[in-house]
Formats: structure tokens, C-alpha cells, sequence
């Protein structure tokens, strides 16, 4: 049996939103094209920073507000399949859009303004980098505006979590029994996460700031799909029986979770420390991904035999 | 032997048939009685009027291996389509159980109240309440 430490797991998030659109209005005076910014009606907290949101009009009309280079853009090519390019050797082609919908990261400032981002890391600083431009427009754009999922991030800085699922039961107990029954009924789960507090990402990584930014969110709910990792790929264990080929396991639970309070701890001298209580919504799955080694294998069946007595393996797999 | 009587002594037969699944059963006597009293008395008095029997019991909704289910059958008495009729009672035995004897309630009644649902965590029962219609026709405790 190996024997695991609690360095073998993590947290990746998904960011989502289980609640649905909201719908409001982008007026001329809410896009401020010279410094690539809008609004429109929305309570403070409903966005936060590096979120995927789809904005559609409600209109059918395009959102002309957003430059035609916030859209997807495809080269021209000729009939032999060779992309044309310009003297100056750049691309030849055009902007899908505008169009009636899209999806982009968001950076929102402390005046509530909007930015428009095509990666999550972008949107995260604010900077210009990445910054989708904008268009001012004459007439009001109605506009509905949902936050979706997107690929799960780890959590940056946990320093430990706990997950409690519990299943009730119903009591079936009926006259003449001797003993009391019970039924399986519904299970539910919750936990609690404690991590540093940091509120800019490390690379590819999660702030928990986030986090505690979501439990605020009350306009579309401060729900997350989580990913919790009892042992994440490409970690061993500490001792005992531990096989190269276990390596790539990993086991995690995933399900939806909505934030149910934060707290944050200040002392002197220690570090600040955010905690994270949240209870499961819906199904709570418990989930393994072991990967089986596959080796090369002669016309017999036999594996291919490496001079160092090893096995000879396809491309991507480990050593036994 | 002194003794206790609890729920696992408990049973309910209705028309002979023992009935699985009861959570609990309850009956309730009434005597009407009328008063007598007449002026220059200094107590009020009564004589025996009416008698009444009621009660009530749960059931689990229950299937069993062979499709057999108590708490349908009771409230089907009452949710029916083509209406009670006369002839609708049942022969109600309310019992405790001690050893080899049956202690023992007996009334032909009628089902006035069935009441089943489905609640969220909850298993599904049914609650009927009872008339009794005239006398008991045993009464063994």
C-alpha cells in the first residue's frame, strides 16, 4: 500500500454560472472608444475580473459596438489551399463579425467599466495587451449577458481542504419490527478550503480572491464547478507500494459548489489567510483517470525488450 | 409477567388480512352523554347517550415481491371512481400482540380520510383516518 501526503492534491476551478442571462442596454454614452471601455446596467459584483461572458443582442442587430477584430479572423486562401498574403507578408483574409453574439475574457475597473480580452490572462491584468477595440455606436443596443464555462484553472496557494458528503436516511422502521430500518435517501456534500490570499494570478492559476469575490455575486448566484484531487497526475506517492505507471493517475471528485461564506484572517507576521466554506449542488461524482502502459509488441505477443531490461513503450507512456 | 406494550407488539388486519408496512395506528371512543341535571340539583348529572369509534393509521407505500400494497388497497375505500357505497366497510382489527395472545380491537368501519404525497427525503405513506359504525365487535385488551 502506498502511503499518499496531502501534496498530491490540488483544486481546479471552473468558473460558471448556474443562474442564467441577464439582460440590459448598451447606450452611446456607456462606450468610451478612445480608451476601449463600456457599461451597461449592472449591480456591482454581478462581473468579475476574467470571466468568459457572451454578450448577444436581444434585437437580432450586431454589436456594433465591438471592433470587427474582436471576432474571429480567417485567412484567405487560393484554390490550391495556400493562404495569400500581403507584400509585407501579412495575412490576407476577414473578420467574421461584428455579429449578433460572441464571447470574450472581461476585465472590470473600479467604475464598474468593462474591457474586452480574447485570453484569461489579459483580462486578468487589464493591460492593453490582448485588448479587444471598440467602436462608438448612435443608437441603444439591447443586450443579453451570461457568464460560461470555461476550462478549469488550479486554485493557486491551498494550504488544505476538506470535503464532507453525507447521505441521509429515512426511518422505516414499522410496527412488530424488532430492529429500526432505514432507507437510503438524498446525499449532499460540503467542505472548506483554506489557501493564502492573493489576488493576481501565478501563472495559469486561480486566485482565491476569486473566490471570495463570488461569495459577494448576488444578481446570477456564486456557484463554481470544482475539481478536487485526492491525487493529481504526475505525482507519486511518498512511500510504500508505488509503481512508475501510477504516476499519471489521478482521482478527484468534481461537482458544483456554491460559495457559502469567506473569511479572511489578519495577525502580525503570519501570512494572510483566506478560508472558503461551500456545499455541493447537484450530483457528486467520485471520479479516477488511471492510464494503462502500453507496450510495443513483437509479431508474437511478446514486448519488445530494451537492451537495459526495460520494456520497450509507445510514445506517451511511462517507464514500468 | 409485568410488561411493556410498544410499537413492535403493534398490529393492524384489515378484513382479516395482516397489514405490512404500518407505521402506527390510533382509536379513539366516544360516549355522548346527556345531561340530566333539574332544578334544586346541586351536581350535574348525565345518562349514557351515543357511543362512537374512530381512529387513524399510517402506511407506508409499499410493493412488495408480489405487487401487494396495504396502503393502496386502504385508500382505494375512499379514491375511487364510482363513489362509497354501503357495503364499503371494512372489518378493522387494531391488536397488540403478547406471546400467543392477541389483544385485540374490533369495529366494522368506514375509511372517511386517505391522504398520501411524496415529500423530497421523505418515503411516501398514506394516512387514513376511520369511522367506526355500530358497536365494537370485540374487544379483547
Amino acid at each position: 500500500m502506498g502511503v499518499y501526503l496531502g501534496n498530491v492534491g490540488n483544486i481546479e476551478l471552473i468558473r460558471k454560472s448556474l443562474e442564467g442571462t441577464k439582460e440590459s442596454l448598451v447606450n452611446p454614452s456607456d462606450v468610451n472608444a478612445s480608451r476601449d471601455r463600456f457599461s451597461f446596467d449592472f449591480d456591482e459584483g454581478y462581473l468579475i475580473t476574467g470571466d468568459l461572458i457572451e454578450i448577444k443582442t436581444t434585437d437580432g442587430t450586431d454589436l456594433d459596438f465591438i471592433d470587427e477584430s474582436g471576432y474571429a479572423f480567417s485567412g484567405l486562401r487560393t484554390q490550391n489551399g495556400d493562404v495569400l498574403i500581403t507584400q509585407s507578408a501579412d495575412i490576407l483574409g476577414v473578420y467574421s463579425g461584428p455579429t449578433e453574439s460572441g464571447m470574450w475574457y472581461i476585465f472590470v475597473d473600479e467604475l464598474g467599466g468593462i474591457r474586452l480580452y480574447d485570453n484569461f490572462d489579459d483580462s486578468l491584468e487589464g493591460s492593453t495587451a490582448g485588448l479587444i477595440p471598440l467602436s462608438a455606436i448612435d443608437r441603444d443596443i439591447p443586450i443579453s449577458v451570461e457568464v460560461k464555462n470555461r476550462g478549469g484553472r488550479l486554485l493557486g496557494c491551498i494550504r488544505e481542504y476538506e470535503i464532507n458528503t453525507n447521505r441521509e436516511v429515512v426511518d422505516i422502521t414499522v410496527l412488530s419490527d424488532q430492529h429500526r430500518q432505514q432507507y437510503s435517501s438524498l446525499i449532499s456534500g460540503s467542505g472548506r478550503l483554506v489557501a493564502e490570499w492573493d489576488y493576481l494570478k501565478e501563472d495559469g492559476s486561480e486566485p482565491v480572491n476569486y473566490l471570495m469575490q463570488l461569495v459577494l455575486r448576488t444578481e446570477i448566484g456564486s456557484s463554481f464547478r470544482g475539481k478536487f484531487y485526492i491525487k493529481s497526475a504526475g505525482t507519486s506517492a511518498a512511500g510504500g507500494a508505488f509503481s512508475g505507471t501510477q504516476v499519471n493517475d489521478s482521482l478527484w471528485w468534481e461537482f458544483d459548489a456554491i460559495v457559502t461564506g469567506s473569511a479572511v484572517s489578519f495577525a502580525p507576521s503570519e501570512l494572510i489567510e483566506g478560508s472558503i466554506e461551500f456545499v455541493a449542488t447537484g450530483p457528486i461524482r467520485l471520479k479516477a483517470k488511471t492510464t494503462a502502459s502500453r507496450r510495443l509488441l513483437q509479431e508474437a505477443g511478446d514486448p519488445i525488450l530494451l537492451e537495459q531490461s526495460g520494456q520497450l513503450l509507445l510514445e506517451g507512456d511511462e517507464a514500468p | 409477567m409485568a410488561k411493556f406494550y410498544t410499537g413492535r407488539d403493534g398490529r393492524l388486519l384489515m378484513d382479516g388480512s395482516e397489514q405490512v408496512k404500518v407505521t402506527n395506528w390510533s382509536l379513539t371512543g366516544n360516549l355522548e352523554v346527556l345531561e340530566t341535571t333539574t332544578l334544586g340539583d346541586s351536581q350535574r348529572s348525565y345518562t349514557p347517550g351515543v357511543q362512537e369509534f374512530s381512529g387513524a393509521a399510517s402506511l407506508l407505500y409499499y410493493n412488495d415481491d408480489a405487487n401487494r400494497n396495504d396502503a393502496a388497497t386502504a385508500l382505494k375505500n375512499v379514491l375511487k371512481i364510482s363513489g362509497v357505497g354501503i357495503n364499503d366497510t371494512v372489518d378493522m382489527r387494531l391488536r397488540l400482540v403478547e406471546g400467543n395472545t392477541n389483544h385485540d380491537i374490533r369495529l366494522t368501519a368506514y375509511i372517511t380520510t386517505a391522504t398520501y404525497g411524496a415529500s423530497v427525503g421523505e418515503v411516501s405513506s398514506a394516512q387514513i383516518s376511520f369511522q367506526g359504525t355500530g358497536a365494537l365487535t370485540e374487544a379483547s385488551i
